[in-house]
């Protein structure tokens, strides 16, 4: 009764308290960045690290306090700075609450790790890319979507050259070009219907004209496919994602790729449901079963731990996307939301890794973290997330289950191709501790909302039996065939020009896809 | 012919071996759009949205508002993207995609 919101001593509107925090959210890294300025060139004095510590602190204490306040609160609620139709709008909702949270495990854990940024610029463009991530959670239209969205990514652009990875950088840079020039398109054409920027335009406004609206739907949906790193177009995935340290990385791997489920769901999946468009859901299921596999195969062969760890978000963009394609869209933010907590935990433990071409040395305790990570990577029994994946596997067609048992096994067979060997010298650091904590926390939250029940025995039966045959025959053909390793730098499968014909051949196929009487 | 401005980007991103030449078409695209929405706004024999007389007719202001805030986001990517070719120049030699295995 005393944490009851309803307890609070003054009779305060909490809807007016959340909203106040909500608009403010973005403006905290903001506010840190002109002060980092000032202090810099006006005073003279490195105030970089502290202001951003006070940041993540100030953003923390308001995650939890509109939380607290809006656990009750079920309908979604526009925020708007003027009566107008076109103005900016932010959004605060249940499903906006779980990207909140999936912002906090990478965000708490870069306080262990703020001194790896190095530079004075490195820093400031890090509260810039904080700035773009907290916008993106509280935005409430399109327009302002993209605006914050160009902020995080350009952040991101230069925090994973921070170690001089610059190739990794242009890759990531041309493929985030491409996606925000389809972005602006969808933009203009969603203008050029008639329809208002925020994300309940189709609720609104269910007269559109509806070639208009499919095309704009189209080129958000491609949009979102090449941010979220749908098969095929997930190539940049490993390589750009690995580049960076791990601060970045966990961010990239976590937050910023899954804005592309978020983008999908507020402005395709919404839309097209409010507007009886239900191919844009088939295309979806259909990008989202290749994703699935397509994402393990390209695992499989990578060369290094870190990038495994890195090519495993597309398997989980393709569950998240299936999962979005049956509208069974909660489940699809709490995988979204766990997937964050073992995402961080996997990039930070990597920095306890000893890690020499294929053989890597590590702790028992963190080799025990890393097959848990990986089950809770595949949704294998008894991670959390196998708890997810048979909220829909239950009801699912039969191969679907097959699909997703045999895309586990290739995962497990790509963790398992390294040798590893156990070293008593790196016990854990407190980074990785702490993000062991998050998860658990994050899983005792999970099976709070979903209520624990061990899937049947027969399908335990088979994720194990896939999950040691899979160990057993990756270790054994990459032992006996140890060029197999270096598969990747096939020239054929690393191509910008050959990557970016495959955007443009995707968006062309949907629209295909769109026009057939299905 | 926006169609036809947009294909030509569209084919020199995906065949130009050149990065500074890719960065291009992408200004091409996007400038492209920015373009395309501001001529949604467009009214035949209206005025500019500013030193007006209440009564007048103008040409919707809100595409304009918008693009100003996407041609500043353009400006910054493109100066972006230069600063980190020449640093890949830098390290490799090279800003030839066909050069650059890794990429």
């Amino acid at each position: 009764m005393l944490l009851s919101p309803a307890a609070l001593p003054l009779q305060l509107n909490h809807l007016e308290i959340i909203r106040v925090l909500w608009i403010a959210f973005p403006a905290v890294p903001l506010t840190a960045v002109a002060c980092c300025m000032l202090g810099k060139y006006l005073f003279r004095r490195e105030w970089t690290l502290h202001l951003i510590r006070i940041s993540h602190i100030l953003q923390i204490l308001a995650a939890v306090t509109v939380t607290w306040l809006g656990l009750g609160i079920t309908d979604d609620h526009y925020f708007v700075l003027q009566e107008s139709p076109v103005s900016i709008a932010y959004l605060f909702s249940r499903e906006k609450l779980l990207f909140l949270w999936a912002y906090m495990p990478p965000l708490i854990l870069s306080l262990f790790r703020l001194k790896s940024l190095g530079t004075f610029q490195m820093q400031t463009v890090f509260l810039f890319y904080l700035a773009g991530c907290s916008g993106l959670i509280v935005t409430g239209d399109a327009f302002n979507f993209f605006v914050y969205y160009e902020l995080m990514i350009m952040g991101a652009y230069v925090l994973i050259s921070v170690k001089q990875e610059y190739i990794a950088s242009v890759k990531y840079m041309v493929f985030g070009a491409a996606s925000s020039a389809m972005f602006l398109g969808a933009i203009v054409l969603l203008y050029s219907s008639g329809a208002y920027f925020t994300f309940d335009f189709a609720h609104q406004q269910p007269e559109l004209p509806i070639y208009t609206i499919t095309a704009s739907l189209l080129l958000f949906a491609c949009a979102f496919f090449v941010k979220g790193a749908f098969f095929p177009v997930s190539g940049w995935v490993a390589p750009c994602h690995s580049a960076a340290n791990s601060l970045v990385s966990a961010f990239l791997a976590s937050f910023t790729i899954f804005t592309g489920i978020l983008g999908m769901y507020y402005m395709v999946l919404l839309p097209a449901e409010a507007l009886g468009l239900d191919s844009f859901f088939l295309l979806v299921r259909v990008l989202s079963v290749l994703t699935v596999i397509g994402g393990s195969l390209i695992l499989f062969w990578e060369r290094s731990l870190k990038r495994c760890i890195a090519a495993s978000t597309v398997f989980t963009i393709g569950l998240a996307g299936l999962l979005c394609s049956y509208q069974l869209y909660l489940p699809a933010m709490l995988y979204v939301l766990i997937h964050s907590s073992y995402k961080s935990l996997l990039f930070y433990l990597y920095e306890d890794l000893e890690s020499r071409e294929t053989e890597i040395r590590l702790h028992w305790a963190s080799m025990l973290m890393l097959i848990s990570a990986v089950l809770y990577a595949v949704g294998f029994t008894p991670s959390a997330t196998g708890q997810l994946k048979s909220l829909f596997t239950a009801d699912a067609a039969f191969w679907y289950k097959v699909l997703l048992l045999a895309a586990g096994g290739i995962i497990i067979g790509g963790f398992a191709k390294f040798q590893y060997r156990l070293s008593s010298r790196q016990f854990p650091s407190a980074p990785v501790i702490t993000a062991l904590l998050t998860a658990g926390a994050y899983t005792w939250v999970l099976m709070h909302l979903t209520g624990f029940s061990l899937p049947q025995a027969l399908d335990m039966l088979a994720e194990a039996g896939t999950a040691v045959l899979a160990l057993l025959a990756a270790s054994s053909l990459f032992h006996r065939f140890p060029r197999l390793h270096n598969i990747d730098k096939l020239t054929i499968y690393r191509n910008l020009n050959q990557e970016l014909l495959l955007v443009f051949t995707v968006v062309f196929a949907s629209a295909a896809f769109l026009l057939a009487p299905w | 012919m926006m169609m036809l401005i947009i294909f030509v980007g569209i084919f020199g991103l995906i065949t130009s071996d050149n990065l500074i030449k890719k960065i291009m078409c992408l200004s091409i695209i996007e400038n492209t759009m920015i373009l395309n929405f501001i001529r949604a706004g467009f009214r035949e024999e209206a005025a500019a949205p500013f030193l007006i007389t209440p009564d007048a007719v103008t040409v919707d202001p809100i595409p304009q508002a918008l693009m100003l805030t996407a041609i500043v986001i353009g400006v910054c990517f493109n100066a972006l993207a230069v600063a980190c070719i020449v640093r890949l120049h830098h390290t490799t030699g090279t800003i030839l995609v066909s050069d650059i295995h890794e990429l």
